[in-house]
């Protein structure tokens, strides 16, 4: 029988707000053994963040721990003094946070950070630590390590810098090790990377992890066991193998059946796509051709967002466009909408130009009647000082200005009927709205002056899980009802599988695959996309931990030209 | 480098020249009589043609904009004219009083960024309690108490009644070289200062370190096992220099408005008060060159500031293209 690491006993806490106070967790009961991975999966604000956070005593201020006790390595610490407490997160627990971008002070060498603690808890001479730090940047995978020493932490990728928090955490030699969605904020193939590491960390070190994240894909790869948490409590735990496929509890049934890739009779990696045949094959209702789009930043810098890219979008199609943060996804979304002034080739819609070389101004101005566009970030895509009618309604008043008020209601309430929400939220200002039903709103708005051609920017990327699969239905049912193009961005594969005709991937800026998605699921011919599907999380843990990476080297220059491979499937070669 | 010097000394051209414009022109626009001053209590004594004469001798009866380019073109060969009022060049009168508000000027720049930064890290250390209140509340009274009175008030309780400081001037006479009279004599200036400059500054470092210490990365340096004063000392401040330095580069105006009040109020011969004088005598000449040489070290404050803050700040560096 193993030892356990950590033990928590009915543990309560509770947020004192103005409102009164609100309990964060609900009497939990947790232990880990040594050497054991256990998942806490849930939804945003299910008390997961605050159970790491009470273990590690850095609740904010307003919370406190009013019932219960946590037990470290034998010893019972909620009535910790101050100092005991920082002893512990020196040398027994060390915490792993989400934002690689944020968590690590961007003025001082990622080195120096590393090194801090270990200077002051250690008596030890600084070449020795830097030794040390040296070592254990090599463990968690940092090549050429001396020289990254000296390096700020902007001038590294998101996927080091969280191996540089992830060797900050693990200089301390800790018995217990909070990641806190720790792969939540990265891209696909590296979210698996640092997956593998800390199952590779584990291994090695022998330390107990606890892993926070809302990721049933990720929990599936590495837990041992698995904790599901709803409004602070623990609703059911298990093996991970118990948890996935015989769940008991209708809330993680509930979470499962939210994963893209599930389909009613269960879990397919092959899970069909949207049906065919609602493509007229014949038109394209917008298309880009050789479009560079440049920025230029504080005069000196130049950001080649996007680089001679080329495609077309079918009048009736689900157009998905997939690729990492920064890859320049957003930018083609927004030289779509003719939002910005290329620096180069031209954007097309029905065939006559609107942004670009011979840009017509009418034509624009026909685009923009009939094309809408949705943001990821609904909170700050809508005015937060109009209420929602003023909002939804705003594109009416905008491109019908003759229509009757009363009219104008009554296209407010088919709308909102369309999209599921209640009347009553019509008065209300956005902040009043949950992050659904904003993103619900978002979508109302963009229906209602029934355009052809919806551009949404990573719609569901900022949303639970669940909420996310509701705004998944609601947009294919949409699609289906009222049979408007679809321009689709998302970063996650398992969505664009899930609803898109075709697919491109982006790279650096340039497209480098475009295929009928079941053919680019079926048959990827770029490295990089199967890169890309080899990544791709399900919440499977024996298919999960089978499941190989396949790994692309960024080095290799990009091809010159699109070349189609089989009817409709291009490559860039 | 070169060309962003280039550029600076550029922008410093054109401010000098649009700052003498603005100070010529109001000078001039203000009643009274500039002869005054030249002529002192003898000008009652004047007939009428004798003053037109004088006034056409000193060139006052030209329009402004000729007046105007007759100073610019003098000024360009290194003559700002001579002072009204002391009947010498306007900077043999100003030159003696250069050092003394820089002194001044300096000391309360530092002592209040100082005492604003140590204010600041107390008030966030006790955040919401009493004590970050006290001193939140201590400097909203103070702020809203004129330094002009506070310099009053002060010059009666230690200066007259308890006699344990001078009232007024930069040193006793004769005692010019003498440090520790000198010191004296900047006890009561330093403090109205300070007193109405520092709380200002001290709440915005404090709001801007508070702020500060809500990210992420404050969290993981306590995770580490930092104390609340190390995360505090060598990863926040050390983040919100860039900020704070910025903040002394645009309070450079401010401050040394203070300087004028202050130095008026204790009669302290620098070149605020010198403004204060020139302009209440219509010294035109004295006033311009006093104006200028106050602008040029706000500029040149600002300009310092800019530059440490990009030594700080290393993205600030950051220079080159993007290539993926």
């Amino acid at each position: 029988m193993p030892e356990t690491v950590l033990e928590l006993q009915d543990l309560e806490v509770s947020f004192d707000t103005s409102q009164g106070e609100v309990q964060a967790i609900r009497g939990v009961n947790l232990c880990v053994k040594k050497g054991e991975i256990v998942c806490i999966v849930g939804e945003s604000g299910c008390g997961k963040t605050v159970m790491c956070q009470s273990v590690m005593r850095l609740l904010p201020k307003q919370a406190r721990i009013k019932n219960g006790s946590i037990w470290l390595c034998g010893k019972e610490i909620t009535d910790c003094s101050d100092k005991e407490l920082r002893m512990m997160r020196r040398t027994a627990m060390s915490m792993v946070f989400q934002d690689p971008l944020t968590t690590l002070n961007p003025t001082i060498p990622v080195g120096k950070q590393i090194m801090e603690i270990l200077l002051k808890s250690r008596r030890i001479s600084r070449k020795d630590a830097r030794e040390k730090v040296l070592d254990i940047l090599r463990e968690v995978g940092i090549e050429d390590a001396e020289r990254r020493f000296h390096l700020q932490p902007h001038f590294l990728s998101g996927g080091m810098r969280q191996r540089c928090v992830l060797a900050a955490a693990l200089i301390s030699e800790p018995q217990l090790l909070f990641a806190d969605e720790a792969t939540t904020a990265l891209d696909v193939t590296v979210e698996t990377k640092i997956l593998d590491l800390l199952l590779e960390i584990r291994e090695k070190r022998g330390l107990s992890l606890v892993f926070v994240t809302h990721d049933l894909g990720a929990a599936a790869r590495i837990a041992d066991r698995v904790a599901v948490m709803q409004a602070g409590e623990i609703v059911e735990t298990g093996t991970a193998k118990e948890v996935f496929y015989a769940p008991h509890h209708p809330y993680t049934r509930k979470l499962l059946s939210s994963h893209p890739m599930f389909r009613p009779s269960g879990i397919h990696g092959t899970a069909a796509g949207p049906p065919d045949g609602r493509v007229s094959k014949s038109r394209k209702i917008l298309e880009v051709q050789h479009l560079r789009q440049y920025f230029v930043v504080r005069d000196r810098l130049t950001v080649r967002a996007v680089e001679d890219l080329s495609l077309a979008i079918q009048e009736g199609e689900t157009f998905g466009l997939v690729g990492e943060s920064g890859c320049g996804k957003s930018t083609v979304a927004r030289s779509l909408a003719a939002l910005y002034r290329p620096t180069g080739g031209a954007v097309l819609y029905e065939g006559t130009a609107v942004a670009g070389e011979g840009a017509r101004k009418e034509q624009q101005k026909k685009m923009r009647q009939e094309m809408q566009m949705i943001f990821q970030d609904s909170a700050a895509a809508l005015n937060p000082r109009m209420t929602m009618e003023q909002i939804i309604s705003e594109p009416l008043r905008i491109q019908r200005p003759g229509m009757e008020k009363g009219c104008r209601r009554d296209r407010l309430e088919e709308v909102l009927r369309q999209v599921g929400l209640p009347l009553s939220v019509v008065s209300r200002y956005p902040g009043e709205l949950s992050g659904g039903q904003r993103q619900r709103a978002a979508i109302a708005r963009s229906l209602i002056s029934d355009p052809r051609l919806i551009i949404a920017d990573e719609p569901v990327a900022s949303l639970d899980i669940s909420t996310q699969a509701q705004i998944i239905t609601l947009l294919e049912q949409l699609i289906q009802e009222r049979r408007f193009t679809l321009f689709f961005i998302a970063h996650e594969l398992s969505l664009v599988r899930r609803i898109c005709d075709r697919t491109g991937v982006m790279l650096k800026g340039r497209l480098v695959e475009l295929a009928p998605t079941g053919e680019l699921f079926g048959n990827p011919r770029h490295p990089y996309t199967k890169s890309l599907l080899s990544a791709i999380h399900l919440p499977d843990p024996v298919r999960e931990r089978s499941r190989k990476l396949v790994d692309y080297d960024r080095g290799e220059p990009l091809g010159e030209r699109m070349v189609e491979r089989e009817t409709g499937h291009f490559v860039l070669e | 480098m070169g060309r962003k010097i280039g550029k600076k000394l550029i922008l410093l051209g054109m401010m000098m020249f649009l700052l003498s414009i603005a100070v010529f022109c109001l000078a001039r626009q203000a009643p009274g009589d500039p002869l005054q001053s030249f002529y002192g209590d003898a000008l009652e004594r004047m007939a009428d043609w004798e003053k037109e004469a004088a006034r056409e001798r000193l060139g006052l009866n030209d329009s402004i904009s000729v007046q105007y380019a007759r100073w610019l073109f003098r000024a360009f060969q290194g003559d700002l004219g001579l002072s009204l009022r002391y009947k010498m060049p306007v900077l043999d009168v100003i030159a003696p009083l250069i050092g003394n508000t820089l002194l001044l000027g300096t000391l309360a720049y530092l002592t209040v960024f100082a005492l604003a930064v140590i204010l600041a890290c107390v008030c966030v250390l006790y955040e919401d309690r009493l004590l970050d209140r006290f001193i939140c509340r201590l400097g909203t009274v103070f702020y809203y108490i004129p330094g002009f009175w506070l310099g009053v008030v002060l010059v009666l309780i230690f200066g007259v009644n308890l006699g344990w400081l001078p009232s007024s001037g930069a040193y006793d006479i004769g005692k010019q070289e003498d440090l520790a009279n000198r010191i004296q004599h900047l006890i009561l200036p330093l403090t109205v200062m300070v007193a109405s400059h520092l709380w200002y500054y001290a709440y915005m470092i404090r709001n801007k370190l508070s702020e500060e210490l809500q990210k992420d990365y404050v969290l993981f340096a306590k995770s580490k096992g930092c104390t609340c004063w190390e995360t505090l000392w060598k990863h926040c401040l050390r983040n919100i220099a860039p900020a704070i330095v910025s903040l002394m580069a645009i309070s450079v105006p401010h401050i040394t408005g203070g300087t004028v009040v202050a130095e008026s109020v204790f009669n302290y011969p620098g070149i605020g008060n010198m403004a204060v004088e020139s302009a209440k005598y219509h010294d035109y000449n004295l006033l311009m060159a006093d104006v200028l040489i106050t602008g040029l070290v706000v500029f040149a404050g600002s300009f310092i500031a800019q530059a440490v803050n990009e030594v700080i700040d290393p993205r600030m560096r950051e220079t080159g293209e993007i290539k993926w």
